[in-house]
């Protein structure tokens, strides 16, 4: 239980070393481009670039609108938000493996680093839902009171992300199988979850999984936020117990496990 | 009072770790899965004082890099303990920078990793470059210095993040003398400050230039620790014995004296981890929590 308040208040203490460091690596990734830092806007105005000739200038013919907004706006954002769940999960999951070199050498903390590959991908995010932001005021899609759910999304996103990570990172370094394994399954995530095709009208297996699947449950948050005109919140209360009773016990679990694992994962290298 | 205080330290390394055990291991947190230990080190003892520079001793694949490992707190002891009072700062030939930044950038990530804040390292950032001799390089990206530029910016940056207690793992031996000699000034200012420096060597030429203090690691055994000259004397005998062998029997002395250690280790009863109760009440709750969520959900998706 201990373990729990510790790396709270240690990410806590540590978060404008999370800020600075994540600008670095953000930094890093783009050092050897000539635009730079100008690629974290560049590459998500590109995609929409790329699914507006596709599905926008009517190429595949016309999907016609789910609920109040246009096919092409409604993949825009599953795409974007399921690439910024994933990128989260992935981020963390490989987050010790990939920057052990970094800190063999020396006394950091290792939550910093999930940490810090969650600020990598909040800060490119940002981006993107300001992207999103521009084209739902200029449609009036959403209200804007509603708007600020968008805040819960990034909590519960990072919560159940983190929680994953926390597993994962040390899983990933003792049996290296489950990298695969894990790239696998959320690739199966990529398909049971409403990015390109809209729940309505669906066999009714698919909404069963659908109720089950904490991706679509984030995703359809993030769209309720900020592109429906529907409710604030997505979900019956149902789905917000079940996803946060799963959080609670995956975060629970993965302290558990980093606690136990954080300092000897040298030794399995 | 002590710096730096090894108590009853030992580290053990698992080398009958397979797959299956692995897993075991991990779903049942030690308790279904017996371990085949190898001592790494065995019951090292010393104290260590403020102002105090301690060598530390031994042939290769004795424990020093170990035993420099745990004292700059980048691992944690099997057994035993390490009280330390102050900042740690390792110095080693692979230091931790990142091949794609900058020496400038790197310099500037690994001083906020050791806790820096943005103003010392605006100050002290001239310093470091003129340290390193890096000169225009330091815009270069590290993966195209040399091991020598790579070395030189790794002790550049490790001095300069104001530890109390500075450890330098073989990283001399990589630059050339002049350098080697600037780093050698640079720790006695370290030394003249009252800071405590541990310098990690298999030879005894530098350790004998400016240590006081000596361990002599042999075969994860602390064989002696004390004043340099005695020490030095007793490995530079020993070396000189060693070196008069014939080459078979030198391998003949290393496998015997790593069957010793493997024997040692053989007769270990590794301390089972203790549950804490507490935890486990907690993790129960929440499980049962997850179920009752996954139940909610269930009847209301099939109603």
């Amino acid at each position: 239980m201990k373990n729990v308040f510790a790396l709270l208040k240690e990410n806590f203490e540590n978060l404008p070393l999370i800020w600075k460091l994540s600008l670095y690596n953000l930094k890093a990734s783009y050092a050897n481009h000539y635009l730079g830092l100008l690629w974290t806007i560049l590459m998500p105005a590109a995609q929409v670039g790329v699914f507006y000739v596709v599905f926008g200038l009517g190429l595949r013919g016309d999907r016609g609108d789910v609920q109040n907004v246009p096919f092409l706006v409604y993949l825009i954002t599953g795409i974007f938000a399921f690439g910024f769940i994933s990128g989260c999960v992935n981020a963390t999951s490989n987050a010790i493996s990939s920057q052990i070199n970094l800190v063999t050498k020396m006394k950091f903390p290792s939550s910093i680093l999930l940490s810090m590959s969650v600020m990598n991908n909040v800060i490119s995010f940002i981006i993107m839902t300001l992207i999103v932001l521009v084209i739902s005021l200029v449609n009036g899609y959403s209200e804007p009171s509603h708007y600020l759910v968008w805040f819960y999304f990034m909590f519960a996103t990072i919560a159940f992300s983190y929680s994953i990570g926390l597993i994962m990172s040390s899983v990933n370094i003792l049996i290296r199988d489950f990298k695969n394994v894990q790239a696998n399954v959320m690739r199966m995530f990529f398909f049971v979850t409403p990015i390109f095709w809209e729940p309505e009208g669906r066999p009714p297996l698919m909404s069963i999984i659908m109720a089950f699947n904490p991706f679509a449950y984030l995703l359809m948050t993030f769209r309720n936020a900020l592109i429906f005109d529907g409710p604030a919140f997505y979900g019956t209360a149902a789905d917000h117990i079940y996803f946060w009773s799963i959080t609670l016990f995956l975060f629970f679990v993965g302290v558990q496990v980093h606690y136990r694992y954080k300092d000897r994962l040298v030794d399995y290298l | 009072m002590y710096k730096v205080k090894v108590d009853n330290v030992s580290k053990i390394y698992d080398i009958n770790r397979n797959r299956i055990q692995k897993v075991l291991s991990l779903i049942s947190f030690g308790w279904l899965y017996k371990a085949k230990p190898f001592y790494a080190l065995r019951d090292i003892n010393f104290e260590v004082h403020a102002g105090d520079s301690v060598g530390i001793l031994g042939l290769n694949g004795s424990g020093k890099t170990t035993l420099s490992d745990l004292i700059a707190e980048a691992t944690v002891p099997s057994k035993g303990n390490i009280h330390i009072n102050g900042r740690t700062s390792l110095i080693a030939i692979s230091a931790g920078l990142n091949n794609e930044l900058t020496g400038e950038e790197n310099i500037r990530i690994k001083c906020l990793m050791h806790g820096l804040s943005e103003k010392d390292i605006n100050d002290r950032y001239d310093d470091i470059l003129k340290f390193s001799e890096l000169g225009d390089f330091i815009k270069q990206p590290i993966k195209s210095y040399s091991s020598g530029m790579r070395s030189r910016l790794g002790f550049a940056i490790a001095i300069h993040t104001d530890p109390d207690i500075l450890i330098v793992d073989e990283a001399l031996s990589v630059g050339d003398e002049t350098f080697a000699n600037k780093c050698i000034d640079r720790m006695r200012d370290f030394q003249a400050q009252g800071k405590t420096i541990f310098f990690v060597s298999h030879a005894t030429g530098q350790i004998r230039q400016f240590c006081n203090k000596a361990v002599w690691v042999q075969y994860g055994e602390m064989k002696q620790f004390g004043d340099m000259q005695d020490v030095v004397k007793s490995y530079a005998e020993f070396v000189g014995q060693y070196k008069n062998l014939t080459r078979d029997e030198q391998i003949e002395y290393k496998d015997k004296m790593v069957a010793e250690q493997m024997a040692k280790s053989q007769r270990l009863v590794l301390p089972k981890e203790k549950i804490n109760m507490l935890s486990v009440a907690v993790g129960s709750g929440l499980f049962l929590l997850m179920v009752l969520g996954i139940l909610i959900q269930v009847f209301t998706v099939f109603n």
